[in-house]
Protein backbone atom coordinates (compact mmCIF):
# COMPACT_ATOMS: atom_id res chain seq x y z
CA UNK A 1 0.00 0.00 0.00
CA UNK A 2 1.33 3.38 -1.19
CA UNK A 3 0.39 6.26 0.66
CA UNK A 4 1.06 10.33 -0.66
CA UNK A 5 0.63 13.31 0.90
CA UNK A 6 3.89 15.27 0.03
CA UNK A 7 5.04 17.97 2.15
CA UNK A 8 8.02 18.37 0.54
CA UNK A 9 7.34 21.36 -1.02
CA UNK A 10 5.96 23.09 2.55
CA UNK A 11 8.92 25.22 3.56
CA UNK A 12 7.66 26.70 6.76
CA UNK A 13 6.61 23.15 8.08
CA UNK A 14 7.81 22.65 11.53
CA UNK A 15 4.94 20.07 13.06
CA UNK A 16 3.46 16.63 12.59
CA UNK A 17 0.67 15.78 14.66
CA UNK A 18 -1.39 12.59 15.30
CA UNK A 19 -3.60 11.90 17.95
CA UNK A 20 -2.57 8.44 20.02
CA UNK A 21 -5.88 6.68 19.20
CA UNK A 22 -5.67 6.81 15.21
CA UNK A 23 -2.24 5.14 16.15
CA UNK A 24 -3.79 2.08 17.41
CA UNK A 25 -6.74 2.25 15.29
CA UNK A 26 -4.65 1.98 12.17
CA UNK A 27 -2.53 -1.02 13.40
CA UNK A 28 0.14 -2.10 11.33
CA UNK A 29 -0.71 0.12 8.80
CA UNK A 30 0.11 3.39 11.26
CA UNK A 31 4.19 2.94 10.57
CA UNK A 32 3.97 3.18 6.90
CA UNK A 33 1.77 5.74 6.90
CA UNK A 34 4.14 7.98 9.32
CA UNK A 35 6.75 7.17 7.61
CA UNK A 36 5.85 7.95 3.84
CA UNK A 37 4.27 11.29 5.35
CA UNK A 38 7.94 11.80 7.27
CA UNK A 39 9.98 10.92 3.96
CA UNK A 40 8.77 13.85 2.42
CA UNK A 41 9.78 16.30 4.82
CA UNK A 42 12.61 18.10 3.91
CA UNK A 43 15.82 16.38 6.37
CA UNK A 44 17.25 20.13 7.15
CA UNK A 45 14.28 21.17 8.60
CA UNK A 46 13.80 20.64 12.71
CA UNK A 47 10.39 18.49 13.10
CA UNK A 48 8.51 17.79 16.13
CA UNK A 49 6.02 15.19 16.21
CA UNK A 50 3.10 15.69 18.47
CA UNK A 51 1.49 12.49 19.86
CA UNK A 52 -1.94 14.22 21.07
CA UNK A 53 -3.83 11.70 23.84
CA UNK A 54 -7.40 13.00 25.01
CA UNK A 55 -9.05 12.19 27.98
CA UNK A 56 -9.82 8.57 27.09
CA UNK A 57 -6.23 7.82 26.36
CA UNK A 58 -5.16 8.94 30.02
CA UNK A 59 -7.67 7.11 32.05
CA UNK A 60 -10.53 9.64 32.30
CA UNK A 61 -13.97 10.22 30.21
CA UNK A 62 -15.27 13.58 30.33
CA UNK A 63 -18.98 13.43 29.14
CA UNK A 64 -20.49 16.96 27.41
CA UNK A 65 -23.19 15.28 26.35
CA UNK A 66 -25.09 15.25 29.47
CA UNK A 67 -26.47 18.56 30.95
CA UNK A 68 -23.24 18.95 33.31
CA UNK A 69 -20.44 18.06 32.40
CA UNK A 70 -19.42 14.34 34.19
CA UNK A 71 -16.01 13.39 34.80
CA UNK A 72 -15.42 9.75 35.55
CA UNK A 73 -12.03 7.96 36.10
CA UNK A 74 -10.89 4.87 34.75
CA UNK A 75 -9.70 2.24 37.36
CA UNK A 76 -6.24 1.63 37.95
CA UNK A 77 -4.33 1.26 34.54
CA UNK A 78 -4.01 -2.08 32.87
CA UNK A 79 -1.78 -4.55 31.43
CA UNK A 80 -3.71 -3.70 28.33
CA UNK A 81 -3.48 0.14 28.54
CA UNK A 82 0.22 -0.49 29.41
CA UNK A 83 0.70 -2.91 25.69
CA UNK A 84 -1.18 -0.03 23.99
CA UNK A 85 1.09 2.54 24.91
CA UNK A 86 4.23 -0.04 24.06
CA UNK A 87 2.91 -0.50 20.91
CA UNK A 88 2.47 2.96 20.07
CA UNK A 89 6.01 3.87 21.15
CA UNK A 90 7.63 0.91 18.76
CA UNK A 91 5.97 2.98 15.87
CA UNK A 92 7.30 5.63 16.88
CA UNK A 93 10.96 4.46 17.18
CA UNK A 94 10.04 2.61 13.81
CA UNK A 95 9.46 6.02 12.21
CA UNK A 96 12.51 7.32 13.81
CA UNK A 97 14.40 5.53 11.16
CA UNK A 98 12.92 7.39 8.36
CA UNK A 99 13.69 10.69 9.92
CA UNK A 100 14.83 12.42 12.83
CA UNK A 101 12.45 14.26 15.22
CA UNK A 102 11.53 15.65 18.55
CA UNK A 103 9.15 13.83 20.31
CA UNK A 104 6.19 15.70 22.17
CA UNK A 105 3.15 14.27 23.98
CA UNK A 106 0.41 16.71 24.05
CA UNK A 107 -2.28 16.18 26.73
CA UNK A 108 -5.15 18.07 24.88
CA UNK A 109 -8.19 17.82 27.51
CA UNK A 110 -10.44 19.40 29.52
CA UNK A 111 -9.06 21.90 31.74
CA UNK A 112 -10.21 20.11 34.96
CA UNK A 113 -8.23 16.83 34.57
CA UNK A 114 -5.21 18.66 32.92
CA UNK A 115 -3.01 18.08 35.80
CA UNK A 116 -3.60 14.86 36.13
CA UNK A 117 -3.68 13.73 32.24
CA UNK A 118 -0.02 15.68 32.43
CA UNK A 119 0.95 13.31 35.31
CA UNK A 120 -0.33 10.26 33.51
CA UNK A 121 1.68 11.00 30.60
CA UNK A 122 4.86 11.71 32.79
CA UNK A 123 4.17 7.85 34.15
CA UNK A 124 4.03 6.05 30.59
CA UNK A 125 7.01 7.74 29.55
CA UNK A 126 8.66 6.80 32.85
CA UNK A 127 7.88 3.44 32.31
CA UNK A 128 8.71 3.11 28.54
CA UNK A 129 12.12 4.86 29.79
CA UNK A 130 12.50 1.98 32.10
CA UNK A 131 11.98 -0.73 29.76
CA UNK A 132 15.08 1.38 27.28
CA UNK A 133 12.40 2.26 24.49
CA UNK A 134 13.79 5.97 24.52
CA UNK A 135 17.69 5.45 23.89
CA UNK A 136 17.00 6.49 20.31
CA UNK A 137 15.90 10.01 20.51
CA UNK A 138 18.55 12.98 21.27
CA UNK A 139 16.85 14.29 23.92
CA UNK A 140 13.76 13.14 26.39
CA UNK A 141 10.04 13.46 25.16
CA UNK A 142 8.15 16.78 25.79
CA UNK A 143 5.29 16.69 27.54
CA UNK A 144 2.55 19.62 27.35
CA UNK A 145 -1.16 20.07 27.88
CA UNK A 146 -4.04 21.99 25.93
CA UNK A 147 -6.88 22.56 27.59
CA UNK A 148 -10.00 23.54 27.02
CA UNK A 149 -13.13 24.36 28.72
CA UNK A 150 -16.07 21.82 28.53
CA UNK A 151 -18.97 23.00 27.36
CA UNK A 152 -22.30 21.01 27.59
CA UNK A 153 -24.08 20.65 24.02
CA UNK A 154 -27.08 23.18 23.52
CA UNK A 155 -29.31 22.55 20.42
CA UNK A 156 -28.37 24.06 16.88
CA UNK A 157 -25.35 24.21 15.39
CA UNK A 158 -21.76 25.88 17.06
CA UNK A 159 -21.37 28.14 14.15
CA UNK A 160 -18.58 30.36 15.43
CA UNK A 161 -16.88 32.29 18.28
CA UNK A 162 -16.76 35.99 19.29
CA UNK A 163 -14.65 37.14 21.45
CA UNK A 164 -15.78 35.02 24.81
CA UNK A 165 -19.23 34.10 23.09
CA UNK A 166 -20.12 31.12 21.46
CA UNK A 167 -22.58 31.82 18.53
CA UNK A 168 -25.13 28.67 17.43
CA UNK A 169 -27.08 28.58 14.86
CA UNK A 170 -29.48 25.86 14.32
CA UNK A 171 -31.17 25.97 10.72
CA UNK A 172 -27.42 27.08 8.15
CA UNK B 1 -28.10 35.35 1.35
CA UNK B 2 -29.78 38.41 2.68
CA UNK B 3 -30.84 36.33 5.85
CA UNK B 4 -27.21 35.09 6.45
CA UNK B 5 -26.12 38.49 6.40
CA UNK B 6 -29.26 39.92 8.31
CA UNK B 7 -28.61 37.09 10.81
CA UNK B 8 -24.48 36.82 11.09
CA UNK B 9 -23.02 40.78 9.85
CA UNK B 10 -23.48 41.66 13.47
CA UNK B 11 -20.72 39.44 14.27
CA UNK B 12 -18.37 40.90 10.78
CA UNK B 13 -16.00 43.06 12.68
CA UNK B 14 -15.26 40.46 15.46
CA UNK B 15 -15.58 36.74 14.30
CA UNK B 16 -12.23 35.16 13.67
CA UNK B 17 -13.82 31.41 14.01
CA UNK B 18 -16.05 29.95 12.37
CA UNK B 19 -16.82 26.20 12.62
CA UNK B 20 -19.64 24.84 10.14
CA UNK B 21 -21.10 21.37 10.96
CA UNK B 22 -22.74 19.58 7.66
CA UNK B 23 -22.92 22.80 5.80
CA UNK B 24 -25.37 22.88 2.63
CA UNK B 25 -25.86 24.83 -0.02
CA UNK B 26 -23.32 25.58 -3.02
CA UNK B 27 -19.80 26.17 -2.62
CA UNK B 28 -20.66 29.74 -3.46
CA UNK B 29 -23.06 30.15 -0.86
CA UNK B 30 -20.70 28.51 1.80
CA UNK B 31 -17.65 31.25 -0.03
CA UNK B 32 -20.11 33.85 0.68
CA UNK B 33 -20.79 32.92 4.49
CA UNK B 34 -17.15 32.85 4.71
CA UNK B 35 -16.85 36.52 3.26
CA UNK B 36 -19.17 37.61 5.40
CA UNK B 37 -16.29 37.97 8.07
CA UNK B 38 -14.05 40.27 7.33
CA UNK B 39 -11.42 39.19 10.46
CA UNK B 40 -11.86 35.47 9.89
CA UNK B 41 -8.79 33.62 10.93
CA UNK B 42 -9.77 29.74 11.63
CA UNK B 43 -12.32 28.02 9.97
CA UNK B 44 -14.07 23.87 10.37
CA UNK B 45 -15.81 22.51 8.06
CA UNK B 46 -17.18 18.98 9.37
CA UNK B 47 -19.21 16.44 7.90
CA UNK B 48 -20.48 13.05 9.46
CA UNK B 49 -19.33 11.18 6.45
CA UNK B 50 -17.74 11.47 2.78
CA UNK B 51 -20.14 11.65 0.22
CA UNK B 52 -19.62 12.94 -3.41
CA UNK B 53 -21.41 16.06 -3.28
CA UNK B 54 -24.24 17.02 -6.19
CA UNK B 55 -22.84 20.47 -7.17
CA UNK B 56 -25.99 22.69 -7.09
CA UNK B 57 -25.50 24.97 -9.39
CA UNK B 58 -23.69 27.74 -8.92
CA UNK B 59 -24.94 31.56 -8.48
CA UNK B 60 -21.98 32.87 -10.72
CA UNK B 61 -23.37 36.84 -8.96
CA UNK B 62 -22.45 35.75 -5.66
CA UNK B 63 -19.14 36.91 -4.87
CA UNK B 64 -17.66 37.05 -1.56
CA UNK B 65 -17.91 40.52 0.28
CA UNK B 66 -14.27 40.21 1.78
CA UNK B 67 -11.67 38.15 1.65
CA UNK B 68 -10.71 37.42 5.18
CA UNK B 69 -7.37 36.67 6.04
CA UNK B 70 -7.19 33.28 7.13
CA UNK B 71 -4.43 33.02 8.72
CA UNK B 72 -4.64 30.36 11.31
CA UNK B 73 -6.51 26.79 11.59
CA UNK B 74 -8.15 25.43 9.24
CA UNK B 75 -9.91 21.32 10.31
CA UNK B 76 -11.91 19.63 7.63
CA UNK B 77 -13.58 16.56 8.41
CA UNK B 78 -15.17 14.06 5.45
CA UNK B 79 -14.97 17.03 3.08
CA UNK B 80 -15.46 16.17 -0.31
CA UNK B 81 -16.19 19.41 -1.90
CA UNK B 82 -12.69 19.97 -3.67
CA UNK B 83 -14.58 22.96 -5.74
CA UNK B 84 -14.78 24.46 -2.55
CA UNK B 85 -11.32 24.67 -1.57
CA UNK B 86 -10.67 25.49 -5.81
CA UNK B 87 -12.91 27.96 -5.16
CA UNK B 88 -11.35 29.92 -1.62
CA UNK B 89 -7.86 29.66 -3.86
CA UNK B 90 -9.75 31.70 -6.69
CA UNK B 91 -11.52 33.95 -4.82
CA UNK B 92 -9.35 34.61 -1.99
CA UNK B 93 -5.90 34.92 -4.11
CA UNK B 94 -4.48 31.47 -2.16
CA UNK B 95 -4.38 30.34 1.12
CA UNK B 96 -2.53 30.82 3.98
CA UNK B 97 -3.53 28.63 6.45
CA UNK B 98 -0.50 27.64 9.19
CA UNK B 99 -2.32 24.57 10.88
CA UNK B 100 -4.12 22.18 9.41
CA UNK B 101 -6.18 19.38 10.67
CA UNK B 102 -7.75 16.74 7.74
CA UNK B 103 -9.29 13.59 8.27
CA UNK B 104 -11.10 12.02 5.57
CA UNK B 105 -10.47 14.72 3.06
CA UNK B 106 -10.40 14.17 -0.90
CA UNK B 107 -8.31 17.00 -1.79
CA UNK B 108 -5.14 16.95 0.55
CA UNK B 109 -2.33 18.16 -1.20
CA UNK B 110 -4.40 20.71 -3.14
CA UNK B 111 -4.48 22.33 -0.08
CA UNK B 112 -0.79 21.48 1.23
CA UNK B 113 -0.08 22.77 -1.80
CA UNK B 114 -2.03 25.80 -1.62
CA UNK B 115 -0.35 26.84 1.48
CA UNK B 116 3.06 25.85 0.30
CA UNK B 117 4.57 29.01 1.85
CA UNK B 118 3.12 29.00 5.41
CA UNK B 119 2.16 25.66 6.93
CA UNK B 120 3.61 24.92 9.89
CA UNK B 121 1.63 22.41 10.95
CA UNK B 122 -0.50 20.13 10.07
CA UNK B 123 -2.59 16.87 11.89
CA UNK B 124 -3.20 13.87 10.13
CA UNK B 125 -4.71 10.40 11.25
CA UNK B 126 -3.29 7.20 9.83
CA UNK B 127 -6.66 5.67 9.53
CA UNK B 128 -7.04 8.08 7.05
CA UNK B 129 -8.33 6.44 3.85
CA UNK B 130 -7.45 9.03 1.64
CA UNK B 131 -3.75 8.76 2.42
CA UNK B 132 -3.69 5.69 -0.01
CA UNK B 133 -3.00 7.13 -3.41
CA UNK B 134 -5.48 5.77 -5.19
CA UNK B 135 -7.94 9.07 -3.55
CA UNK B 136 -5.86 11.28 -4.42
CA UNK B 137 -6.58 13.27 -7.42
Amino acid sequence: MRWHFDLSRNKSFRTLETTAQSISAAGNAAPGFLKAVLSTIPSHLPLDVVITYQDLDVGYFVNTWAKFVRVTKSPEPSAEDARCHQKRFRVLSEIFRVRKFRLVLCADVPDCIAKYANWVLEDIVEAERKNGGLGYLACGPSIVTETWVPRVHSRGYRVGEAGNRAIYASAL
Amino acid sequence: MQNLQRCFGHFAPTLEFLALSEPKGSCREILYLIGLFPNLQDLKLCYPLPREEQEVAADTALVPLSIPPLRGRLILTCFTRRRLVEDMITFFGGLCFRCMDLFRVNCVQLLLDACVETLERLRLYPTDPYGEDIYIY
